[in-house]
């Protein structure tokens, strides 16, 4: 694919003299190039390196598994359990939602068109545009505009507390988990949904049993993505989630959250202590994220969909 | 009426399509809502401030507690630096890597880099922030302030030396490199893409023609995923703008205009951050002033979406692609 | 006796283990055209993109033996591919005009190899691929609003626009209508004054009308090779004969 080569071509290329003056410009624009690829990923590497060697220092079983005593003792266990709290009750509230939104689009709207009256097809029409619009829309929102309307919308009614933020939270996952299901769906073959229709199957449980179920690591996939991306946002728990010591599960309760957490570190000042424990923080936060970007992408990779940089 | 046939109308397959379908139509409309809901209220907080401020919102001054002002150009100043900056930054860099991407890069490469660009757009923004809190604030202080740096004088209508002693390493420098970090994996990623959906036939009959690699690469490829490369920018536009933590802790969160690179600003989403959990106590003209920001930041990042969709048309079909 | 403008000799090609062209010696004269036939897979592409070192893309290929053009080996530790291209043309099997302007797209080799007069070169290529009087007042459409058709011979007005010595065509006409490919196969007969032409082709009669000799490969070997009038009159293998007669196809 593309005009790259294997690794033996490319340095067998090399061990030559260049043959004429483009094939010497040829060289210096990959020189160009390569140098420009590394100068990017370079500060991957410094930032993970300079996290883990100032984070791993503290970085111990009881740092994990006891609560926070101030902000300068004791571990951090209510910002990772907190963390884990917002996610698993947003993902509760928004999987549904856009599994339920993505098969109605794909399905329905989209699929089973033909057979449907035609003022039904014209609105499905417009629901698949509308719905594929306004994801689209909401993937480029600013998070620290959900946290604004968070603070309005869900704090105005449930206080800062645990279901505030995950709520908020929810939102932010509907671009991702919606977008990356309708294409598992998609990607499912018609022979499947027409061998269950020809077996007598409604539309309803052609999609269920079937589709779903063909579909099922791809939509794993955009769940993770999406919790890969919200786990680690601060802006939208800015507002919605108050702070605490403890990890409670009380819905209406304050709840911490690893990257609130880490804000707050950052906000505390520059003594070594601080700094030291924004570091290990930030060590468990990144650790979770690429565990499950990982596993996302390897998930994405039995399905032959395609994970991207930077989401949808 | 048997029992039976009841039944068969109340649980029978077809009516079990109905509810599901019409249960699956509800949860469409309700996450198209959420973008409706959130303008909604976003304008409807804002609006009090346009109506009693009005062109007051556009002056240069953001004092809510002596002498409530509310003028927001400020921000929007810091914002055009930061973003201005990083994308000057992160654009052509980014092009560049999702060129070799695409065309240079070894074979067995690709995934791993790949890789690591999806990790790298993974790292929480707030993470970004701390590096470049304790790290990238302290090297730019203490890689600068040793330095004169000339700087036009409009006084004299001559370049004069200026020392950068009391440079603090905080500012648009700081903010528009780490922005500039985290936009490059989306710019990478997105440009790459539309590279790799250059058929290879095209490749070919460059080579053919007797193109060079870099010819090709250049005039072929990076001429025909342009839209992509577009949208590319339009999109990390948007995400620079809106992007909050990594910036809100090194700008100096200063409400002077920034004249150049090394003095300190505050920007949109900074503001938000900084100053809304306070304002909804009981500072209701603040409160919705900084709505009004929010607005801004949800207008400007609407666009950005609407126009990048465009650019990728309106490049189809000018190439007759479409 | 005239000098050959091709000389194949004893050529051997892979695509990593898969043995595609089995030591084929043959020449082939200028000012010709050359047919190479055979059923699908015997390895024709492969051997036109050998000639002008298309075949790098593939990372797996490699050979043994030697082409030589003008007395010059492709494969030559000396050679400049770049230039080598530059004198072969290449048209395709499907259309693919750049997606540029009708102009660039004809301008776009002659501007890379820093060519002087590029309207004229645009013109006289347009005319020799009998294009000129259809595009000629808009040149600056999109090429891929023309017609397949004109697709393709505007692919080969691009080849042409370089001044080639040789020009290879891999079934140009495959995915054509009749008619556009009867005027392809035309502006071939025209070309062939001042070209040495090679035309990868599955149709029979299509070689019958407008090649002097012709190939024939069977699974990566040379069964017969000469006059393809000789051949198509009296072929001297089973082979030969059993493709002529359709039962490859
Ligand atoms: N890039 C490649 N990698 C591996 N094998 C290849 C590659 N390209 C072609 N082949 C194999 O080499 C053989 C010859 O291919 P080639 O394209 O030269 O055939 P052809 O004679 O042009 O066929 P057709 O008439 O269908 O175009 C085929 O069996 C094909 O599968
Ligand atoms: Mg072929």
């Amino acid at each position: 694919m593309g005009t790259s080569k294997s690794i033996t071509r490319e340095l067998r290329s090399w061990f030559r003299l260049p043959k004429s003056r483009r094939e010497f410009l040829d060289r210096l624009t990959f020189v160009f190039l390569a140098v420009i690829a590394v100068i990017i990923t370079l500060p991957f590497f410094a930032i993970v390196f300079e996290v883990v060697a100032n984070g791993w220092i503290l970085l111990n079983p009881a740092f994990i598994l006891t609560n926070m005593v101030g902000f300068a003792e004791g571990g951090i266990r209510n910002a990772i359990v907190g963390s884990i709290e917002l996610v698993a009750i947003a993902s509760m509230v928004a999987i549904p939602l856009c599994v339920g939104a993505a098969i109605y689009t794909t399905e329905y709207a989209q699929r089973g068109r033909r057979r449907a009256r035609r003022w039904v097809q014209e609105l499905n029409k417009w629901v698949i545009r509308i719905v594929e619009f306004t994801a689209d829309v909401l993937a480029g929102v600013p998070s620290i505009i959900f946290g604004a309307f968070g603070l309005i919308f869900f704090v105005a009614v449930f206080g800062r507390s645990l279901i505030a933020g995950a709520l908020t939270l929810a939102l932010m996952m509907i671009p991702t988990i919606l977008r990356t299901t309708q294409e598992s769906l998609r990607a499912v073959p018609l022979s499947l949904r027409e061998a269950s229709l020809a077996l007598g199957a409604t539309t309803w449980s052609t999609s269920w049993r079937v589709v779903l179920r063909a579909a099922l690591a791809g939509i794993i996939t955009g769940i993770l993505l999406a919790i890969g991306r919200v786990i680690g946002e601060t802006a939208p728990l800015l507002f919605t989630t108050g702070f605490n010591f403890d990890a409670p599960w009380g819905f209406l309760d304050a709840i911490a959250s690893l990257p609130f957490t880490i804000y707050l570190y950052a906000l505390q000042g520059h003594t070594e202590i601080i700094r030291l424990r924004a570091y290990s923080t930030a060590i468990v936060l990144i650790g979770i994220v690429f565990v499950v970007d990982v596993i996302a992408v390897w998930a994405s990779k039995k399905v032959g969909l395609v994970v991207r940089a930077g989401g949808v | 009426m048997s029992q039976r046939n009841w039944r068969k109308i109340l649980f029978g397959a077809s009516t079990r399509d109905l509810v599901g379908r019409t249960l699956l139509l509800v949860f469409a409309i309700i996450t198209s809502f959420v973008i409706v809901l959130i303008f909604s209220q976003v304008w409807a907080r804002a609006f009090p401030a346009i109506i009693i401020l009005g062109p007051e919102l556009l002056g240069p001054v953001w004092d809510p507690t002596v002498t409530e002002q509310y003028g927001i150009l400020v921000f929007i100043a810091g914002t055009l630096w930061v973003t201005g900056l990083s994308l000057l930054i992160a654009i052509p860099i980014g092009i560049a890597g999702s060129l070799f991407l695409a065309e240079y890069c070894p074979h067995r490469l690709k995934e791993p880099l790949r890789l690591i660009l999806i990790l790298m757009a993974g790292i929480p923004s707030i993470v970004y922030g701390l590096w470049a809190l304790y790290t990238l604030v302290p090297f730019l202080r203490d890689l600068i302030s040793p330095l004169y740096i000339p700087v036009w004088d409009s006084l004299t209508n001559s370049f004069v030396w200026i020392s950068m002693e009391w440079y603090s390493g905080y500012g648009v420098l700081p903010a528009a490199i780490v922005l500039a970090i985290m936009l490059l994996p989306t710019i990478v990623a997105v440009s790459y893409d539309s590279m790799v959906m250059v058929p290879d036939t095209l490749r070919e009959a460059s080579y053919a023609l007797g193109a060079s690699r870099t010819e090709t690469s250049i005039k072929v490829v990076l001429m025909t995923a342009l839209p992509g490369v577009g949208a590319a920018v339009l999109l990390s536009l948007g995400r620079a703008v809106g992007e909050t933590m990594a910036v809100l802790l090194v700008t100096g969160n200063n409400t002077t205009f920034p004249r150049w690179i090394f003095d300190q600003s505050y920007v949109l989403t900074s503001v938000i951050a900084n100053q809304l959990g306070l304002a909804v106590g009981g500072y209701p003209l603040m409160e919705s002033a900084l709505f009004v920001v929010a607005l801004v930041l949800l207008l400007l990042s609407m666009f950005f979406s609407i126009t990048a969709k465009m650019v990728v048309s309106w490049g189809m079909r000018k190439q007759g692609l479409r | 006796m005239v000098e050959a403008k091709i000389q194949v000799n004893d050529l051997n090609a892979w695509y990593g283990d898969f043995h595609v062209l089995k030591s084929l010696n043959f020449e082939i004269l200028p000012n010709t055209v050359t047919a190479i036939m055979g059923p699908s897979g015997c390895g024709k592409t492969t051997f036109i993109r050998i000639l002008n070192r298309l075949c790098d893309m593939v990372p797996e290929f490699h050979h043994t033996g030697e082409i030589l053009i003008d007395g010059q080996d492709v494969f030559g530790a000396d050679i400049d591919v770049y230039e080598l291209r530059k004198g072969i043309g290449f048209v395709f099997q499907k259309p693919n005009p750049f997606p540029m302007s009708i102009y660039d797209n004809v301008a776009y080799g002659p501007k890379t190899h820093g060519m002087k007069d590029i309207n004229e070169i645009v013109q006289r290529s347009l005319e020799q691929s009998a294009l000129w009087d259809e595009v000629g007042h808009r040149l600056d459409e999109p090429a891929l609003k023309l017609s397949g058709g004109q697709q393709q011979r505007l692919c080969l007005a691009r080849a042409l626009a370089v001044n080639p010595g040789i020009i290879l065509m891999d079934e140009p006409v495959a995915f054509l209508d009749p008619i556009s490919a009867q005027k392809i196969e035309e502006l071939i007969m025209t070309l062939k004054r001042d070209y040495t032409i090679v035309l990868v082709t599955h149709n029979v009669q299509q070689a019958l009308r407008v090649s002097d000799s012709a190939a024939f490969l069977y699974l990566g070997e040379l069964i017969e090779y000469g006059r393809t009038s000789l051949i198509a009159e009296t072929p001297k293998d089973p082979r030969t004969e059993a493709f002529l007669t359709g039962r490859f196809g």
